[in-house]
């Protein structure tokens, strides 16, 4: 008797077996991910990088242009945010306090910091370290590097994984891409006039809006420093529709994020310096993998 | 690339909404938590380390998820979500499904989780028990008691395939 009750059970639970994902369901679920910062993406049409680096040379010599003599002309600030983030045989390091919240879950908080050289023409080479705790101790959520060519593909990615009680980590060949960094999102945004000016705030600070990316239902607010044109402070608002197709609505809950840049700065691209763009000296598990190929500068 | 993405959600959406379903009965809900299912198994993929392994993963994230919901935290989250999609038509179950869910409206819900796991994931003791977080004793008391709940509502069932054979 058992048997055929569990004989019955079986058939009768058969309709949940029927219950699969639907393709719109895939794409919204998708859809929903890629409002949050740390989704997979691929890469901005070809020939963002060299026009990018192409930009920061020209208006990296370009005279400001006051309004009224007091702040800063807003003037090709796009351009000039983009040469900021870009500068010119320099590594480019950014230290970013992540805020971000989903609907009503609580606010998780993450430090993360980035560091990126644009090569001549050719490539992007980025490290991001992302943690929940010190910066210079092994990362609760990982430390990859990518190096990317011009049409976006990955010719070298590797990841730091934390493995058992976050100690030690295995280091992983990254088979998919990785998330784009801040400055690979925002020179992105500059790069297709995603982001305009928008006037300065009350404390002298240049501001940005519009979206970081190109999807629906997002505001983005940028807020620069008036003097160097780094990134302050970035908040990014997606509203969580339930397919992408669905119309924005005000009241949708949304995905915020607040990205503020706790520090900054550039340092030359020298060879010593170059060791910032490859993965910490964690402690490793299992052979390491071979050395990353050098960044196409030719 | 993207193929990896899309077989990861649609994994995760499939064990979750089986699951959630199971456990809450109510299909939009379970879209709801099979949906945040797959959210977490796309945003923690790198952890993923062998892939033979995500199911097992997924069945522990889908059942405590599913387990949240019904405790309520998740039921304020869908009253704004679903504020938010405006008024939609409910969803059309299958006279089977509906006949499944009516079914286990009466149960506890670990009992549900416990049977859905068996019955529709096919997973052994230890396998449940990783998933609900408890011991494989504890387990076998909900499948029992689950089993033994529903005995007289599929007594029909059974008698027919008794006199059928």
């Amino acid at each position: 008797m058992t048997d055929l009750h569990d004989e019955a059970l079986r058939r009768a639970f058969d309709p949940l077996r029927e219950e699969t994902a639907t393709r719109d369901e895939i794409r919204a679920t998708i859809a929903r991910r890629g409002a949050e910062r740390r989704t997979r993406r691929r890469r901005a049409a070809a020939g963002v990088i060299p026009i990018a680096v192409a930009v920061s040379l020209i208006v990296a010599f370009a005279p400001i242009a006051d309004d009224d003599g007091a702040r800063p002309g807003l003037a090709f600030l796009p351009e000039r945010a983009e040469a900021a983030i870009a500068p010119a045989e320099r590594i480019l390091e950014l230290t970013i306090r992540v805020e971000s919240t989903t609907g009503t879950d609580a606010t998780e908080w993450i430090t993360a910091r980035e560091w990126s050289l644009a090569g001549a023409g050719q490539a992007m080479q980025t490290r991001r370290l992302i943690t929940e705790g010190d910066l210079d101790q092994p990362p609760t959520d990982e430390d990859f590097t990518s190096i990317v060519d011009r049409d976006g593909r990955i010719v070298d990615g590797r990841a730091w994984m934390p493995i058992g009680d976050g100690s030690r980590g295995r280091i992983e060949r990254l088979d998919v891409p990785a998330s784009p960094t801040l400055v690979e999102m925002l020179r992105d945004a500059y790069e297709r006039e995603l982001l305009r000016p928008a006037g300065t705030t009350a404390d002298g600070a240049l501001r940005l809006r519009g979206r970081l990316r190109d999807v629906k239902c997002q505001r983005a607010e940028v807020l620069l420093d008036p003097r160097t044109f780094i990134p302050r402070r970035i908040e990014v608002v997606d509203q969580l529709t339930a397919r992408p197709s669905a119309p924005c609505r005000d009241d949708a809950p949304v995905h915020r994020e607040v990205d503020r840049i706790t520090g900054a700065r550039t340092v030359p691209a020298t060879t010593e310096n170059r060791e910032l763009l490859e993965i910490g000296d964690w402690p490793v598990v299992g052979s390491r993998l071979p050395p990353p190929p050098p960044l196409d500068e030719d | 690339m993207r193929d990896l993405e899309e077989r990861i959600a649609e994994r995760a959406l499939t064990v979750g909404r089986r699951t959630a379903l199971g456990v809450l009965g109510d299909p939009e809900a379970a879209a709801d938590v099979a949906q945040d299912v797959a959210v977490i198994a796309l945003r923690r993929r790198h952890r993923i380390k062998d892939p033979e392994k995500l199911d097992a993963w997924l069945y522990r994230v889908a059942t405590r998820a599913a387990l949240r919901h019904a405790r309520g935290d998740g039921r304020r989250r869908r009253r704004e979500v679903d504020h938010a999609r405006g008024r939609q038509e409910p969803v059309e179950a299958a006279s089977e499904l509906s006949d499944l869910l009516a079914l286990l409206a009466h149960l506890p819900h670990q009992q549900r989780a416990a049977l859905t796991l068996r019955y529709v994931h096919d997973l052994p003791d230890a396998a449940i028990a990783h998933a609900l977080g408890c011991r494989e004793g504890t387990v076998r008391s909900l499948l029992s008691r689950g089993r033994e709940a529903l005995r007289d509502d599929l007594a029909p069932t059974y008698q027919a395939r008794i006199e059928h054979d």
